[in-house]
């Protein structure tokens, strides 16, 4: 039979209706075809902005051989250890949204001489610039925080020796980044400490070239201290609560997410040390029986998590596929607007 | 002494003093305490204290250890007392030897510098915010389970537990780590008021170690070590418990105040 189209063989995953709408079993494997092993006993590293906080906590609590450095005795409790920065990711940086801050770090952990730390002072009391939640009231002296930042550096160094898989999760594009040093901020001035008098910081929305850029340096980091990392990227699915941009939120954030998913894209694409896991389109998209959001529409909801690292064990350990409700509507409820689209002819090729 | 309203003429008092293997000292001092308060009748129990955090015996009157056997398998010495206690038949009830997870801190401070106060040069550091947040939470919480377990009322005091004598930094690492923080009186004062407040915010009685026995922060001095009274070894190195001596100056705050 002649080949009639580019889409004729193209088998069920490729296909919405029958990937998405159908919910058909055997497409649901395809959602990640990983390109590196990754197994329970990988040595993983654990960064990036809020949703790698559940990546941590799930591979952990599965067994999963996460990366633990600046450890708290177990005789802190735990709400404690977690309200200053401790067991949140492999180690204690605090959230990471943007790659220009996990290519500085990675380039200050490896440095001979890191610069200098940025100190921010509110009330009499001390704070790390660079991940200024690991101590919600600061610290007494300023002393005491470049031993902290110092220790830090250190224990991300230990903690990149022994790290396999980077797994790191792209939060924002928007950043502040530091007058005086360029350093990229987590947060702005102001927002936990520090003002935007006194601590000058100025807003840069990050292109997908820069980030590009970010991430391959990273890497060249890695490669320069021998050390053989592999990267698992994925995005937050989490929208961003506020933007500098001038523009809606709303359109801001999808903004944000397209260039930090295209950027994956590429890397997965191009880079045999870089791969991406679609968790940003379980949480925000019909692909898995989404959208998975929590009644504030922006945190991901439990069901969504559970989804996420359900399609992660059937792709890395050959787990059951994670149970999958069809959101599908009845054929004859049309759209509200019933668009002409000629991407809807391809439909006719589905098998 | 507890005095006759009507009379002014003393009576019996009836003391029970419930605790861990830290009332052996109380056990020693039973000689002493009848020589100085002949009117004092005191009756000891022995309770564990990992007990009240189990639930294992409940909020019960009369409170019952399973057995005798039991109780010294969970870790308690055989001082011979009763298998059950009707607490409503005493004047004073002592709840003996509470540590509020002190021991649990010498591993920390042996080890950690605490930012905020003078370091002692170790390689790991915990910051004094997040030290006191932990204290406070965990005294909370062993408040809170201790008072279900006890309920207890006016006639009830809390007796913190001794810390260890100053021989022990010989063979406690541990503490001799914790001794040798440079603000080590400041982290034992930090300690004690968080204590104390908790307490006091319970509208619990609280009988803290009297400075006169403390030698340094978190010990007490020689003379009370328990390896005092002994002539055995190995109990003779025993420096965590104290003897009867600290008993009787324990007891004699309490009952002449």
């Amino acid at each position: 039979m002649a080949r009639l189209s580019p889409y004729q063989d193209i088998p069920a995953h490729g296909f919405w209706r029958s990937a998405v709408v159908e919910q058909r079993p055997e497409t649901l494997d395809h959602l990640h075809k990983p390109k590196f092993a990754l197994s329970p006993d990988t040595a993983i590293m654990t960064a990036g902005s809020c949703f790698a906080q559940h990546i941590h906590r799930r591979l952990t609590k599965s067994g999963w051989n996460v990366l633990q450095v600046e450890r708290l005795p177990d005789q802190i409790p735990k709400s404690v250890r977690q309200q200053y920065g401790y067991d949140q990711f492999s180690a204690r940086y605090g959230n990471i949204y943007t790659a220009r801050q996990l290519r500085e770090l990675i380039a200050d952990a490896f440095a001979d001489t890191p610069s200098e730390p940025l100190i921010w002072e509110h009330e009499g009391r001390f704070f790390d610039a660079l991940r200024p939640t690991v101590e919600p009231d600061g610290l007494k002296f300023a002393s005491d925080l470049k031993r902290s930042r110092q220790d830090h550096l250190q224990s991300v160094r230990g903690l990149l020796n022994q790290t396999k898989v980077m797994v790191f999760t792209l939060g924002l594009t928007e950043a502040w980044l530091d007058n005086a040093t360029g350093r990229a901020l987590p947060t702005a001035p102001g927002t936990i400490a520090g003002t935007i008098e006194t601590n000058p910081a100025t807003f840069h929305n990050f292109s997908y070239p820069e980030i590009l850029e970010d991430l391959k340096q990273t890497q060249s980091i890695l490669k320069h201290q021998n050390l053989d990392i592999q990267i698992l990227l994925t995005v937050s699915p989490v929208p961003l609560v506020a933007t500098a941009s001038g523009h809606h939120v709303g359109p801001a954030s999808t903004y944000s997410k397209s260039v930090l998913r295209a950027v994956c894209g590429t890397l997965q694409d191009s880079d045999p040390d870089f791969d991406y896991f679609p968790s940003y389109e379980i949480i925000t998209t019909p692909v898995v029986g989404g959208p998975f959001f929590a009644r504030n529409l922006r945190d991901p909801s439990s069901e969504g998590v559970d989804t996420v690292f359900g399609v992660f064990s059937l792709a890395y350990e050959g787990a059951d596929p994670p149970l999958v409700q069809s959101k599908a509507v009845p054929e004859q409820q049309k759209s509200s607007e019933d668009v002409q689209c000629e991407e809807i002819l391809l439909e006719t090729f589905r098998k | 002494m507890r005095r006759d309203p009507a009379g002014d003429i003393p009576k019996m008092t009836r003391i029970a003093i419930l605790g861990n293997s830290h009332i052996a000292a109380y056990k020693a001092a039973l000689p002493l305490i009848k020589s100085k308060f002949p009117d004092a009748d005191v009756t000891l129990y022995g309770v564990n204290n990992a007990d009240f955090h189990a639930k294992s015996l409940g909020h019960s009157n009369p409170l019952r250890v399973r057995s005798q056997e039991d109780a010294q398998s969970g870790g308690m010495i055989d001082i011979k007392g009763p298998v059950e206690l009707d607490l409503s038949a005493f004047d004073r009830v002592l709840l003996a030897s509470h540590g509020f997870y002190l021991p649990s801190y010498y591993s920390i401070l042996a080890t950690h510098d605490v930012l905020g106060l003078t370091t002692a040069g170790h390689s790991k550091s915990i910051s004094l915010g997040a030290l006191t947040k932990a204290m406070r939470l965990r005294t909370t919480a062993y408040r809170k389970k201790m008072q279900q377990f006890y309920n207890p009322d006016s006639r009830f005091v809390v007796v913190q537990m001794p810390f260890p004598a100053q021989q022990s930094v010989q063979n406690i690492p541990d503490i001799a780590g914790t001794a040798q923080q440079p603000d080590a009186d400041r982290l034992m004062a930090l300690f004690n008021t968080i204590v104390s407040k908790e307490l006091k915010q319970s509208n619990l009685n609280y009988a803290p170690v009297p400075s006169r026995m403390i030698a340094a922060p978190f010990l007490s001095l020689a003379q009370f070590a328990r390896a005092n009274d002994l002539c055995t070894k190995p109990e003779a190195s025993d420096f965590t418990h104290m003897n009867a001596s600290y008993a009787l100056e324990t007891l004699s705050d309490l009952l002449v105040p």
